[in-house]
């Protein structure tokens, strides 16, 4: 592959986010997937056929407020529901119930999408990319479509946004599969911040990168938040990603976020059983000789479809009481973080 | 592009195939120039060359190189021109389903509900019984005539484009470079055929050209049976038919040589469509 | 200082494509001792995987050794016979895949795959009756932490979740009593809960047993937290090697250095990390001399050439401007 990379001004980056009020208000959200039962499904479930009628409920009853230019970091384990909270915050997919508003506006009206202003960077650049259309055809067709630019316009807008990601413009008419992982992130990124969103979601946008493409990726994020004052959600599974770029951090367990808080306070002092669990599972980099010991959580993640009573991670919690075997634990204040936990 | 026909071309078996296409698809198309006598004409036949062996002289002076059929046309002639019709159908059969079955297919895929079911449900239904038996009905409803045929052809094979269309557009809509569109916001139209159609294609290309083979086979069986093209206009199955009475009278070559023609034809696209089936499935990559 | 386990000299194993040579792994040299955990840490592309199946003779056309010797207890493993090799793998070393689908056969209980394992090796055991099968693989199920293992011996992979079936997979090696298990990313698929449980249960098991374990990964920070000794590979060779504290305390290499770096949990939260320029150069078109010179702030002219091996008590890397002699 050439370097197609363009040097990268090591220029400060200014992340002072002042919270000038919601931007992002979801309320009890909860998104449900029904099994997608064909009638031959029905009738062999009728007859006692070990068919699966129960449905996933990815969110249940998710509220949060995200600030005008604040990072909320998304973490979470496979299967807790962040990338649907995420598809709901970008549009994607409508709530089953509860609702989510930009700035007092629904983001989805009657199962359509209704504003421009969130866009989003996806996990997998190989897949988010369509791998049959050139970049700039990518690049531009959002803007396109809405008006923001006409089609005399977009070959210097395209190639204004390749140069912002640090892409050489000359690429422009280059396939998908002509980049490196890295680079088609850019892509990525570009295609998202060209509709110039207020918003951006992004869902594991390094997860499928290697560490050095990864701190690229990273530093260009944090360039682009700041020059343009971005308000985003970012959800990871990494631990030290999401406390690298985020202002608070919101965890989830099963569908539900067991603490949120300022990204200092929640990383130095979890409230949560199972936010401290999961930060003691991370391995750390060993400067010194110690002997590294783990404190794993103990057992696996129970089935979605069937989640423990009462609070969904008393299985496996050491502080666990009869209390929490029986009564859901509600989200209530703990300092400057608000934490579902009986035994906080 | 060029690594494509670098690959294929590592096929010599398909790349023979390719080549034996290509003539034959040359050889109908210059066919008028070229081909000693035109069989449509039929002031130029005479009667008393009917039947007559390969190399036989006719009375206006023509060899004929593969013998005469029992109208007195030249063989190699009739063939050339049979080639022309029998493309003709097969390719406008191929192209007419292939745009129906990717309507429907695709359509089925992003409605969803019960439109997936309706269209889906008649397909299966169609796939489970004999394309011949349906081409057969409509044929004798519809009378004959070349939009009558390629109406026949194209209701008997839609249902493979809608089929192979279905399987790949729902697979395409769950991509995430689909979902990013849908993300954007684009339209529904926008993300159909900017996006999904394209992705789509070429599997449908594949099918395509085993379609085209089919069509002509099954066009050859129509005519054969007397339910094709009018006599006037013999594609290859009807000059098979018209040899088949004096096959045991030793006269085989009226049948045969047109019958070659077509098992070539039909057999080199089957292998130039599984050379390209092999090299779009990724799963056969390395 | 007892004999070396395993002793890996000037591994050359390239790919002969129709594009060129790519030399995935290109004189790589190491050694292991008996239980000791050797981390192997590259991005992708750096040859630490074909390594690995270079270890246990699983490299597919058009990849081949080209040279080298692998020296395992002794006996040369290089241009052994398939049967031999056979012999060997899975008896002698393991392997662990990242998709425990890889070893796994879907239609076959998980006790019945046990013992066919058991019985491939049997001449090393004498007969291996159903019952000691079914007892030796219920024991290994539990060793890796797998509750009730008895009854699950019943149960067909796919009734196991992600971190159950590679615990799974992690039994089946175990059950020859390996010398050495090579993990090719085996945890990179988990969840860092499910993870940290896995980690906490290899160390316990190499220690305990006294298996070697090569710990392929992405991953500094838990080869760190696994490792004695790591080795980080870049475009096909061992950049660097030595024991895991000293190496991360104070890298010798640039590129590992860089890679430290790089790491979100090295910065400052919300400033710009350090990070590399560039990206790995393509296996079938390296540069002369060192192959990270185009990434790399101390490069110069003397970089063309090809670097030269420095050695440190226990370390080594291989690089013209050594961090250490940089000050």
């Amino acid at each position: 592959m050439t370097d197609i990379v363009a040097s990268n001004p090591h220029g400060p980056c200014i992340v002072a986010p002042e919270a000038r009020g919601p931007c992002i208000i979801a309320t009890s959200l909860t998104r449900r997937f029904d099994p997608h039962l064909s009638i031959g499904d029905r009738i062999a479930a009728a007859f006692g056929a070990p068919v699966e009628t129960r449905a996933v409920r990815a969110v249940t009853d998710v509220s949060f407020t995200i600030h005008r230019n604040e990072t909320l970091g998304l973490v979470g384990e496979s299967g807790c529901g962040k990338s649907t909270l995420g598809r709901l915050v970008a549009g994607i997919l409508g709530p089953t119930s509860g609702d989510i508003r930009l700035e007092g506006q629904p983001v989805m009206r009657r199962g359509r999408k209704t504003t421009t202003r969130i866009q989003t960077v996806f996990q997998d650049p190989f897949a988010s990319l369509n791998p049959r259309r050139r970049i700039d055809a990518t690049i531009s067709e959002g803007p396109i479509a809405h008006g923001l630019i006409t089609r005399a316009q977009a070959p210097a807008f395209v190639a204004d946004w390749l140069a912002r990601v640090g892409l050489d413009p000359a690429v422009a008419t280059r396939f998908p599969h002509q980049f490196s992982g890295g680079q088609r992130q850019r892509v990525a990124i570009a295609r998202a911040l060209a509709m110039k969103p207020d918003i951006l979601v992004c869902d594991e946008p390094v997860a499928s990168l290697d560490v050095s493409i990864q701190a690229q990726v990273l530093n260009l994020f944090l360039d682009l938040r700041a020059a343009l004052g971005l308000t985003c959600l970012f959800i990871s599974h990494d631990l030290s990603v999401v406390r690298h770029v985020s202002d608070r951090v919101a965890i989830m367990y099963l569908g539900r976020i067991v603490e949120i808080g300022p990204a200092a306070q929640v990383y130095t002092t979890p409230r949560h059983p199972y936010t401290q669990g999961l930060l003691d599972s991370v391995p750390k980099l060993r400067l010194d000789a110690d002997a590294v010991s783990f404190h794993p959580i103990a057992g696996e993640l129970p089935s979605p479809l069937s989640p423990p009573p009462g609070c969904a991670f008393h299985p496996r919690c050491p502080r666990a009481t009869e209390l929490c075997r029986r009564e859901r634990p509600k989200l209530a204040p703990h300092g400057a973080s608000e934490v579902a936990c009986h035994h906080a | 592009m060029k690594a494509f026909w670098r690959e294929y071309a590592e096929n010599r078996v398909a790349l023979l195939a390719l080549i034996v296409v290509l003539i034959i698809v040359g050889a109908a198309l210059t066919a008028p120039i070229f081909a000693p006598q035109d069989p449509y004409d039929l002031a130029s036949l005479d009667l008393m060359d009917a039947r007559r062996p390969p190399g036989f002289v006719g009375s206006n002076g023509y060899v004929h190189v593969l013998g005469t059929d029992a109208q007195g046309r030249d063989l190699l002639s009739a063939i050339l021109y049979g080639l022309r019709i029998s493309l003709q159908m097969g390719l406008a059969a191929g192209t007419v389903s292939l745009a129906v079955g990717a309507l429907l297919g695709i359509l089925a895929a992003q409605a969803g509900g019960w439109v997936e079911t309706a269209i889906m449900r008649v397909v299966d239904l169609q796939l489970s019984f004999p394309a011949i038996l349906l081409a057969l009905v409509l044929v004798a409803v519809l009378g004959q005539g070349k939009t009558q045929l390629v109406i026949a052809l194209v209701a008997a094979q839609y249902a493979y484009f809608a089929r192979t269309a279905y399987g790949a557009a729902s697979a395409e809509r769950r991509k995430d470079y689909v979902e990013a569109a849908a993300a954007t916001p684009l339209s529904t139209l926008h993300i159909v055929f900017r996006h999904i159609l394209p992705n789509v294609l070429p599997p449908l290309i594949v099918v395509a050209t085993v379609q085209v083979a089919n069509a002509i086979s099954l066009e050859a069986t129509l005519s054969f049976l007397g339910l094709g093209l009018p006599p006037t206009e013999p594609s290859l199955g009807m000059l098979i038919a018209n040899g088949f009475q004096y096959m045991m009278s030793g006269r085989t070559w009226i049948s045969v040589y047109p019958g070659i023609a077509l098992i070539v034809l039909v057999v080199a696209i089957n292998l130039v469509g599984d050379q390209l089936r092999d090299q779009t499935n990724p799963r056969l990559r390395r | 200082m007892t004999a070396p386990l395993l002793e890996v000299t000037d591994l050359r194993t390239h790919f002969f494509t129709r594009a060129g040579i790519a030399r995935a792994v290109d004189g790589v040299s190491f050694s292991l001792a008996p239980g000791e955990i050797l981390g192997l840490v590259g991005e992708s592309g750096s040859g630490k995987s074909v390594t690995g199946f270079s270890l246990i003779g699983l490299v597919d056309p058009p990849g081949r050794i080209a040279g080298g010797s692998i020296r395992f207890d002794g006996q040369e493993l290089v241009g052994l016979s398939e049967a031999r090799m056979r012999a060997i793998r899975g008896k002698r070393i393991a392997m662990v895949f990242q998709d425990p689908q890889a070893t796994l056969n879907p239609v076959l209980t998980i006790g019945t795959q046990m013992a066919l394992a058991l019985q491939a090796h049997r001449q090393a055991h004498g007969r291996v009756t159903d019952r000691a099968a079914a007892e030796r693989a219920g024991a290994m199920l539990t060793r890796v932490g797998i509750p009730e293992a008895a009854t699950r011996l019943n149960n067909y992979p796919h009734e196991f979740s992600g971190g159950m079936r590679q615990r799974v997979a992690i039994a089946m090696a175990l059950l020859n009593g390996p010398e050495l298990i090579v993990a090719d990313e085996p945890t990179t698929a988990l969840d860092v809960s499910i993870q940290a449980q896995i980690l906490a249960e290899m160390k316990s098991i190499a220690r305990d047993s006294g298996t070697a374990l090569i710990w392929i990964s992405h991953d500094l920070a838990t080869v760190s937290s696994l490792a004695d000794r790591v080795l980080v590979m870049y475009a096909g060779r061992i950049v660097e090697s030595g024991p895991v504290g000293a190496v991360l305390r104070a890298p010798l290499h640039p590129y590992t250095r860089g890679l430290l770096d790089s790491l979100p949990a090295m910065a400052q939260p919300g400033q710009r990390l350090a990070q590399i320029p560039g990206s790995a150069p393509s296996l079938l078109a390296l540069p002369a001399g060192c192959p990270f010179a185009p990434r790399c702030a101390h490069a110069d002219a003397a970089c063309t050439t090809p670097p030269p091996r420095i050695d440190r008590p226990g370390r080594q890397a291989l690089c013209h401007h050594p961090l250490d002699a940089a000050a």
